[in-house]
């Protein structure tokens, strides 16, 4: 898409010659997110500075019916940031602001493109931290965050995005600079709610006022070794059904542990068929029974270990090989394809079963990572894209896990949102109705659909088949 | 004030709800009205089809139904435009499936609170929203209002806690939005948009709430102060510590002033925390909030009651919400209005009950019911000057004004900057304006 001149000039006075990309080079960057096998660069990024420039160039854009989309880190998985019908991107990497850390009532008021840490960071020197932790929480931005309501592995006593978020800065597709807000009991409908894993489709998140917490007392991380992912699965329940919630359990099996165990050397041992990996917090009383109770729960399972990190660096090390496993995979494979579909906890041995035959079946090998405690599986179907066929067979592959998903009383996707990857399950996830009503809640702030366009749910034009390419990363 | 509906509306064509069995359909009575309108009909709805019918009958002639759950919420709100039909959810009573393995509760909107916790208890959980009278309220009503106690300290609100639902919008569609898993990002969060919606954009039948595991251990710790100040230095080394708390609350007793006469002695001011654990946490909890708070409890007991409560006496009612840091002094402020104002015109003990959150900045004054001192339209007028938003008050609802007296008050305040966006989300659930119409915030 070419754009007309005077346009070009009134966007360049808004965001400066330092906030637009232009020319084919320069653009490439943006061809794509975390969701690598559908590229298409955008013709046009704009990068404003502050609230009041995104709400200039998005009026400049709206006046002419111009479709953008909104862009954080690009780490999404499930392609929500490729431009699509949208030849323009409104990115967030210049609002990189902390506007104010308010710890007496615990909240911190940061602008879109600042990076999940980079909160943390500001605020733990005097005992806070922002709980939501993805994976991906050194890169990733909490627009993004926002935008996917995302998760991590600590979503499982502490929640996602969106149980932390107080009040949104937002500006509509239509340019309108508004805050939504939810603190206390502001009267009206839960919009920070709403607009929260809406996936760049109602708006650009401009800032969040987001809530702190304080460092617990006491933490302590527990390395549960099985025979095979079907125990560990068994070993989650009996956990749960012990009345006690981990701040963190997490499943690697063991391709993973082999994986990551080249890539960072924690010493898993190398006969693991599947680890878990379980931290406690709280109270530095009780926690040394607590983490017994749970020793005994997973060998009543069939656990041969229970290793417990003996200090801050060896719990550091083995949270880098689960938050960074993906980036490990490599080592194995040439590509590979992440699903995110959750089940009820309990039915996790069924899903591990399904997971097991379509590997068989299809000829491909699957390994598997997840926010066991929450269900959220994250099945990584290994494949080589240059042998012919492959990459389809990858997809119908993972189409079957999410459909099994759904069966037993689940979701087709946990964290990483629909975004054109999951388009094409939307019908089986829900009926027409409900779908019906989410479009309204769409065109209710986004009524031209200006903003990050055929995303989410199905349209009359995006509901024909989406050929749904594969995407890397995310977990 | 005279009793009768605000709008004149069509006759309801009463065969649609033929499936109706006995005690199902009755003619509306002045106990059902609300402002004054006395709906045409009740139907205590026992099957999803027969809210269904209610909906397709309202569109089908613009008329107004209002949902009645165990009716402890249902004087909040505006005075409706039009009122029709009164529909109570109070049958739709099963608990659909209890997954403790998997901390989920799945039921129909009209189980009552107290039901689904004495069943839950059963398996070893419990659902952690300790919302007013839970012997009467439903679930449903629970969720449509955003009701909490003093445990979304430690567990969230139902906007944290509800996972799935399924409702009946205005436009009779049937909406299943969420699931049964504690996590999912799957389309837009149509659970979140009708969870504190006051029954404007939709009917609620069904839903699933996350569950807890009954604590090994819990105890209710009271630390009495005699100003507001010292109790506000405590709140704040509690709040700022990393104590896991389940609870941190407020109680000002001001029953002192009876003995002495309006304004004259000093109301006692009591931080209420609330710690769940096992044996060894809950004790250990306790020894560190006597040393943030200095003294040892004045009570300490097993039973938890948060002091927000919720009463049907009659007397005025209004939740203020402030930051948390300035909710005290906010307090204080109020008080000494209402004190002053109303010893000015009528020169009698104030009975103000007053119970807050602490972590959350939110508390509520109420007044004794009609008849009772203070009751009577002096204090309820005070009461609502002192805590009109503003300063340190950011937001109010005004549950009651007084006694009988509905209209006149801005109920839900301020007037909500997105408020344009709310009115498009009504104008597409609900295009006929027949779920409380008028009811809920600037009049949606
Ligand atoms: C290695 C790896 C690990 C990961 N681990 C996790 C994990 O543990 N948990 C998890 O939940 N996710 C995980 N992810 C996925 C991803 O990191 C998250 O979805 C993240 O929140 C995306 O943030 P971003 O800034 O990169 O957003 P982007 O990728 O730039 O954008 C994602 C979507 O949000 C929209 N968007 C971005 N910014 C805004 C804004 N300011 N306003 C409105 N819309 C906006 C975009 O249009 C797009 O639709 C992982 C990804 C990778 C690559």
């Amino acid at each position: 898409m070419t754009f007309d001149s005077k346009l070009l000039s009134e966007l360049r006075a808004v965001v400066g010659a330092e906030g637009m990309v232009e020319g084919r080079a320069s653009l490439k960057v943006y061809e794509c997110d975390g969701y690598t096998l559908a590229k298409a660069a955008p013709d046009l990024v704009l990068l404003p500075q502050t609230t009041a420039q995104a709400s200039e160039v998005i009026k400049l854009l709206a006046a002419r019916r111009i479709p953008f989309v909104p862009r954080g880190a690009g780490t999404g998985v499930s392609g929500g940031c490729l431009p699509g019908d949208a030849h323009v991107m409104v990115g967030t990497s210049r609002m990189r602001a902390i506007r104010n850390l308010d710890l007496a009532n615990r909240i911190a008021e940061v602008e879109a493109g600042v990076v999940n840490l980079e909160v943390t960071r500001a605020v733990e020197g005097r005992g806070f931290y922002y709980a939501p932790d993805p994976s991906s929480q050194s890169a990733c931005t909490i627009g993004g965050n926002v935008a996917e309501n995302s998760g991590g592995p600590h979503t499982l006593k502490y929640g996602v995005t969106v149980n932390h978020l107080l009040a949104l800065e937002v500006v509509l597709p239509s340019g309108e600079v508004v805050w939504l807000d939810r603190c206390g009991e502001a009267p009206g409908f839960d919009l920070v709610g709403v607009f929260t894993g809406s996936e760049g489709t109602l708006g650009l998140v401009t800032a969040a006022k987001v809530r702190l917490m304080k460092k617990c007392e006491a933490v302590t991380t527990l390395l549960a070794v099985f025979p095979g992912v079907p125990e560990a699965s068994r070993a989650v329940s009996a956990i749960i059904a012990a009345g006690i919630v981990p701040a963190a359990l997490e499943m690697m099996d063991a391709l993973v542990i082999s994986a990551v165990e080249a890539a960072y050397r924690f010493g898993f041992p190398s006969d693991a068929g599947a680890v878990l990996i379980i931290e406690l917090d709280g109270l530095a009383a009780g926690l040394d029974a607590l983490a017994e109770r749970v020793g005994q729960a997973c060998i009543g399972e069939g656990a041969s270990e229970i290793r417990r990190a003996a200090d801050e660096a060896e719990r550091a090390l083995l949270w880098k090989s689960r938050k960074r496993a993906f980036g490990a995979m490599g080592r194995l494979t040439p590509n590979y394809c992440t699903q995110d579909g959750v089940v009820p906890r309990s039915r996790l041995p069924e899903i591990v079963a399904v997971i097991t035959e379509v590997s068989a079946r299809y000829g491909l090998r699957i390994a598997n990572l997840m926010h066991a405690g929450d269900g959220n599986i994250h099945p990584l179907i290994l494949y080589d894209e240059s042998k012919p066929g492959e990459a389809e067979r990858v997809v119908a592959a993972g189409d079957e896990i999410l459909r099994a998903c759904l069966d037993l009383g689940g979701s087709i996707t946990g964290e990483h949102g629909i975004g054109v990857e999951k388009l094409g399950l939307m019908g089986a996830a829900f009926g027409t109705e409900t779908l019906a009503a989410m479009a309204d809640l769409r065109a209710a702030f986004n009524p031209l659909g200006l903003c990050n366009p055929n995303k989410v749910v199905p349209t009359d034009r995006s509901c024909v088949e989406v050929v749904r390419p594969r995407p890397r990363g995310g977990g | 004030m005279a009793a009768t509906p605000t709008r004149a509306s069509a006759p309801i064509d009463t065969t649609v709800f033929a499936s109706l069995g006995p005690g199902q359909l009755r003619p509306g009575r002045e106990l059902d009205a609300l402002a004054g309108a006395i709906p045409q009909i009740v139907v205590t709805a026992r099957e999803v089809e027969q809210v269904h019918a209610a909906i397709t009958e309202a569109r089908s002639k613009k008329l107004g139904i209002i949902v009645s759950g165990g009716a402890t919420m249902l004087h909040v709100g505006n005075a409706p435009r039009t009122f029709d039909i009164k529909l109570a959810t109070t049958a739709l009573g099963r608990i659909v499936e209890q997954n403790p393995q998997d901390m989920t509760v799945t039921c129909e909107a009209g189980v009552t609170l107290a039901r689904l916790q004495r069943s839950l208890a059963k398996v070893g959980q419990r659902l952690c929203i300790d919302a007013a009278l839970e012997e009467k309220a439903t679930i449903g009503g629970i969720v449509a209002t955003n009701a909490t106690g003093g445990l979304r300290y430690g567990y969230g609100t139902p906007r944290d806690l509800a996972l799935g639902l399924t409702a009946i919008d205005g436009c009779a569609r049937t909406l299943k939005a969420g699931g049964r898993v504690v996590k999912n990002v799957a389309g837009y969060d149509l659970v979140r948009l009708l969870t504190g919606s006051w029954g404007s954009l939709g009917i609620i039948t069904e839903l699933t709430l996350r569950t807890h595991p009954l604590p090994a251990a819990a105890a209710t710790l009271v630390f009495d102060f005699a100003s507001a100040p010292d109790l506000d230095a405590a709140r704040g080394r509690v709040f700022g510590s990393n104590l896991p708390l389940a609870a941190l609350d407020l109680a000002v007793d001001l029953s002192a002033d009876s003995d002495a006469g309006a304004g004259s002695s000093v109301p006692i001011w009591s931080l209420i925390a609330r710690v769940e654990g096992s044996e060894e946490e809950v004790a250990a909890q306790g020894d560190r909030l006597c040393a943030l708070c200095g003294r040892d409890p004045a009570d300490a007991v097993e039973a938890w009651a948060s002091p927000v409560g919720a009463d049907d006496s009659g007397g005025a009612a209004v939740r203020i919400g402030t930051e948390p840091a300035d909710l005290v002094p906010a307090l204080v402020d109020i008080l000494a209005q209402v004190r002053g104002g109303a010893g000015a015109s009528d020169k009698g003990p104030v009975a103000l009950f007053v119970g807050g959150h602490l972590g959350s900045g939110i508390a509520r004054l109420q007044l004794a019911g009609a008849g009772s001192a203070g009751g009577g339209s002096a204090g309820g007028a005070a009461l609502l000057r002192a805590t009109e938003v503003g300063g340190r008050v950011r937001t109010r609802v005004v549950e009651r004004a007084g006694p009988g007296d509905f209209t006149g008050h801005d109920v839900w305040a301020p007037l909500p900057a997105s408020f344009s966006l709310m009115r498009e989300l009504k104008r597409r659930f609900d295009p006929d304006a027949v779920l409380a119409p008028g009811r809920f915030v600037g009049g949606l």
